[in-house]
């Protein structure tokens, strides 16, 4: 059974993945002409390190904001009867199912000018605001994508996360506030580093939100690679670039297993 | 507003049928090409929906050809396809100058008779020019009181205060609007002062919006989000059916078309070409422009339009439209979009 | 420290307490307990009885329906549990996972704002007290069931509680270890003074280990005493059957004065008491297993109460026989004979025992 999945991974996924890296080293489009100048053109061109830069801070604000926003619904889920977590878990799949295209749009009319949000603002006296095309709606639309991935690995450790320690702890004398933060939080912090993990690396390569809630000027590294893929046709460069977020994805990957590891919540006995 | 919808309605009820009459009488002289077939790759969308009825449903009757239809591959995807021997398209519209920068090595060269072809858009060996259409400036009627007369009246916020917003998209009407409006004749447009065009729009870089998407800038200048947008003719009347107040002005709109042409190493060159010469004659192209509002490649008496889709056809202000040098933008394009790309990530 | 036990120790009292949860159970109904300052006090019940729900009360894990709950005189029903000052030994221990021995210890301490070279040395006497001074730099999980339960005491303790709360704290461990583990808590109760209320459904350990004990069942106190106290004077049928082994006679109770009999199907049952808290007419009368003795059939003596047995089975227990009878009315019984004891061979036997061993109690189970 293993045989055939590793086939299949292999020559639907390794295989035009590995093609498309390596166009860095194979594909040239002037000035560049042989070796590394892809990536020695990536790393040297200023608006290149800026939208790497911005697309590294958005995909961070995205893991650490969803985070937040997700902790309470995965906490509420393990706490709430089966029913309701039911209700809650569907909640999530059904937005997944929607698909992003779909709730892009969604934000597009809540937050407009004319929109309801400004509505509200209009009619509590407060001046209206144009969201649309600005950092905030990005990353407010993007979290919304990316909610359900940080809320299902954190939910799966904050339900096997012993209440009672957390009782234990306001037993001796911790505060609600000081038990969750010594005790609950720390055993929680797997899950957290798991989903804001995923998070990240997915945030790396969002192409639809930007574009659609965004504006160029907060074009982010896919947009950039549609840029020299799509339009200018050097495939060079979009393969250098696409090496360039590999390796930042790869260095948290590897760094997040470290944390894991050194967890003394988590690790092994020895 | 549905009295309006209404009577642009009937109007392409009545030009529909028209178009069934021209385009039958163009068929007379077509070959015979049963057993074979070819795939047609456009824009998708309205317009390939409109050409599908206009164009290839008319041909594929007429000369028992098989058409398949797909979205058109961009020169990138063009490009691997043809590297890797495995090229899927037959036919392909693409931007005439992509067509003038590659004909002969990404495009077949075809002989076929171009006498119905207006000779200023027919500018290569490869393809044949179809749909025309108009970076126009569109507004919000309601906020001012004199029109805009000009494109380069995107630029004006003292006389037109209000919210504008254009595309990021590099040859989109922007880089010709910002020349004209720091005083550039529009004689003197081509070539292009890169270094001027850009320096105006970054000078006014705040107080323009800017998007990724023309269905989000359609969808906008109609919901009254945006004041006044640079978007081609087709959304602006489509802007305008949901807000009348949404109108437009052709003056120096950069006007440019496509090409229909045949990629290199494409299987069905006979009936592909066949298809290109019946592109070629006046009577297909009015046929299509009598369905939606894009201009025609072609010379011939005018098409008949219904008055709404009149005012947002770019054939209606032939005196007024800046014609886009093709051969400036197919050298530089990639140039451009660096240029615009680094303005816009800073 | 044991010397005054009343400045270690805390005094606890349940008044009228009731506790109904959502969904509309009644864990516990209008609790009256006095628990004295110093004492070791077991809660024993069967599981559902109300025992785990009265030490959340206690604990402020859970706030009582009605009625209050008094420490020292104070109702500290509105007090929240980090205020409580109530040490907790839970069941499975709910040791911190992410903590060391030693930073587990220390978490109470750490609470309180103790300096650090005091918290090391109440750290340390804790430890000492539970014998794991060598293991502060483990993890919980590098420890055995044992340790770990040691060190959830040393947590419990090392904050110096005058109140302390043990759930069910043995019931993970093998029964040669539970034995030890009970020994060294009465040490620690010993040397720390301090009120200890200690909840368990395992009898033997509730009779080793208690001042007093109180049985629970279906939300009330059935009866509170000395081990000794319950066993011989049990007031109930479910008490006297919770707590060791009975033989049971039931049927019509008729008094005589101050004694009184039962007609059982198995024939008249005599006893010699009338229980205090004995009301109406619906009785048994219960008879301890060694209090009995096996006769051949019919050679009981006369003042005895006899009742006609087969013996279906006979169980060695070391020093002890258990011997399983049958009586004619279908109901079983047992007797367990001292080794100098001579059973006479069966299968048809007398069980008898003397009047004043048998005991009149309430009949119903609760």
């Amino acid at each position: 059974m293993v045989v055939p999945v590793l086939i299949l991974l292999g020559v639907v996924f390794v295989y035009p993945t590995s093609i498309f890296l390596l166009r860095a080293f194979t594909h040239f489009n002037p000035p560049q002409v042989a070796g590394l100048d892809n990536l020695v053109w990536f790393l040297g061109d200023e608006t290149n390190r800026i939208i790497l830069v911005r697309t590294f801070t958005v995909a961070s604000m995205c893991a650490v904001l969803t985070a937040i926003v997700a902790f309470p619904y995965a906490y509420c889920m393990t706490v709430i009867g089966p029913r309701g977590r039911t209700i809650m878990l569907g909640v999530l799949l059904l937005s997944m199912f929607l698909g992003i295209l779909l709730r892009n749009f969604a934000w597009v009319i809540l937050l407009q000018y004319q929109g309801p949000l400004n509505d509200i603002l209009d009619a509590i006296g407060l001046d209206r605001i144009r969201f649309l095309g600005t950092a905030p709606a990005v990353v407010m639309g993007m979290m919304h994508i990316l909610f359900p991935f940080m809320v299902l690995p954190l939910y799966s450790v904050l339900n096997g996360i012993d209440r009672r320690l957390v009782l234990a702890a306001q037993s001796m004398g911790a505060t609600p506030m000081r038990a969750f933060r010594q005790v609950y939080l720390p055993l929680a912090m797997p899950g957290i580093i798991a989903g804001a993990l995923l998070v990240f690396v997915l945030a790396l390569g969002f192409f639809i939100t930007p574009a659609l809630l965004g504006s160029p000027r907060q074009a982010l590294m896919s947009q950039l690679m549609f840029l020299q893929f799509d339009l200018q046709a050097a495939f060079g460069r979009a393969g250098a670039m696409a090496i360039v977020l590999l390796i930042i994805a790869m260095v948290f990957v590897i760094l997040s297993n470290i944390v894991q590891r050194r967890s003394r919540a988590y690790g092994d006995a020895s | 507003m549905t009295s309006r919808k209404a009577s642009f309605a009937a109007g392409l009820v009545v030009t529909a049928s028209l178009a069934g009459i021209v385009s039958g009488a163009a068929a007379q002289s077509l070959p015979d090409l049963s057993g074979q077939s070819f795939v047609f790759a456009g824009f998708g969308g309205d317009l390939q929906s409109n050409q599908d009825i206009a164009w290839l449903q008319p041909f594929a009757e007429a000369t028992g050809v098989t058409v398949l239809q797909t979205d058109a591959p961009n020169s990138a995807a063009l490009a691997t396809q043809q590297e890797a021997g495995n090229v899927t398209v037959d036919v392909i519209q693409i931007e005439a100058s992509v067509v003038d920068a590659n004909c002969g090595d990404m495009f077949v060269e075809v002989e076929i008779d171009r006498s119905e072809l207006n000779s200023d858009l027919d500018t290569n060996a490869c393809g044949v020019p179809v749909v025309k259409f108009s970076f126009v400036l569109a507004y919000n009627a309601s906020l001012y009181d004199t029109a805009p007369t000009s494109i380069g009246d995107f630029f004006n916020t003292e006389e037109f205060p209000g919210v504008r917003v254009a595309t990021s998209f590099a040859n989109a009407g922007l880089i010709e609007a910002a020349l004209l409006a720091d005083g550039v004749a529009p004689s003197d447009i081509y070539p292009v002062d890169l270094d001027r065009a850009l320096a105006r729009i970054d000078a006014s870089q705040d107080a323009i919006e800017f998007r990724d998407s023309f269905a989000i800038i359609q969808d906008g200048i109609a919901s009254g989000e945006f004041d006044m947008a640079l978007i081609p003719n087709g959304r602006a009347l489509n802007a305008s059916l949901i807000n009348p107040d949404v109108q437009v002005t052709f003056g120096n709109a950069v006007t440019l078309f496509d090409n229909v042409a045949i990629p290199a190493g494409a299987e069905n060159i006979e009936a592909a070409t066949a298809f290109l010469q019946y592109t070629a004659t006046h009577s297909t192209q009015v046929a299509l422009a009598e369905r939606f509002p894009y201009g025609v490649g072609t010379v011939g008496p005018a098409p008949n339009l219904s008055e709404e889709a009149i005012s947002f056809f770019p054939d209606t202000y032939t005196d007024q439209l800046l014609v886009q040098d093709t051969d400036w933008w197919g050298e530089n394009i990639a140039e451009v979009r660096e240029r615009v790309n680094a303005l816009f990530a800073q | 420290m044991a010397e005054n036990p009343g400045q270690n120790a805390a005094e606890v009292r349940f008044a009228g307490v009731t506790k109904t949860f959502n969904t509309g159970l009644t864990a516990i109904s209008k609790l009256d307990l006095d628990i004295r300052a110093g004492e070791f006090l077991t809660l024993l019940g069967p599981s559902g009885s109300g025992k785990t729900t009265a030490l959340n009360l206690l604990a402020g894990f859970q706030a009582p329906t009605t009625g209050q709950i008094l420490v020292d005189g104070n109702d500290i029903s509105g007090l929240p549990p980090h205020k409580r000052n109530i040490g907790v030994v839970f069941q499975h221990y709910a040791l911190f996972p992410h903590m060391t021995v030693r930073e587990n210890v220390s978490y109470p301490l750490k609470q309180r704002r103790v300096g650090k070279a005091e918290m090391a040395r109440q750290v340390d006497d804790a430890l000492r007290m539970v014998s794991l001074q060598a293991y502060g730099d483990r993890l919980p999980r590098q420890l055995s069931g044992g340790q770990q339960q040691r060190v959830a005491v040393a947590r419990a303790i090392v904050f110096r509680p005058r109140l302390l709360l043990m759930d069910e704290p043995l019931g993970a461990l093998d029964r040669k270890l539970r034995e030890a583990v009970q020994l060294e808590l009465k040490r620690i109760h010993r040397d720390l003074g301090a009120t200890i209320v200690f909840v368990t459904h395992d009898q033997d350990e509730a009779l080793v280990m208690s001042d007093r004990i109180a049985i629970f069942d279906a939300g009330k106190i059935q009866q509170i005493g000395t081990a000794e106290e319950l066993y011989d004077r049990p007031a109930t049928q479910f008490v006297a059957q919770f707590l060791g082994e009975s033989n049971i006679f039931t049927g019509s109770l008729r008094r005589h004065g101050d004694t009184c009999s039962i007609d059982s199907p198995d024939g008249v049952i005599r006893s010699g008491t009338v229980a205090d808290t004995l009301a109406g007419d619906d009785a048994a009368i219960v008879v301890r297993p060694e209090r009995c003795r096996l006769f051949e059939r019919g050679k009981a003596p006369d003042d005895w109460n006899s009742v006609d047995a087969w013996v279906s089975d006979i169980v060695y227990l070391g020093a002890l026989r258990k011997v399983l009878l049958t009586l004619a009315s279908g109901e079983t019984a047992v007797v367990i004979c001292q080794p100098d004891v001579e059973i006479p061979a069966g299968p048809e036997v007398t069980l008898g025992f003397p009047v004043s061993a048998a005991r009149t109690v309430t009949a119903q189970w609760n």
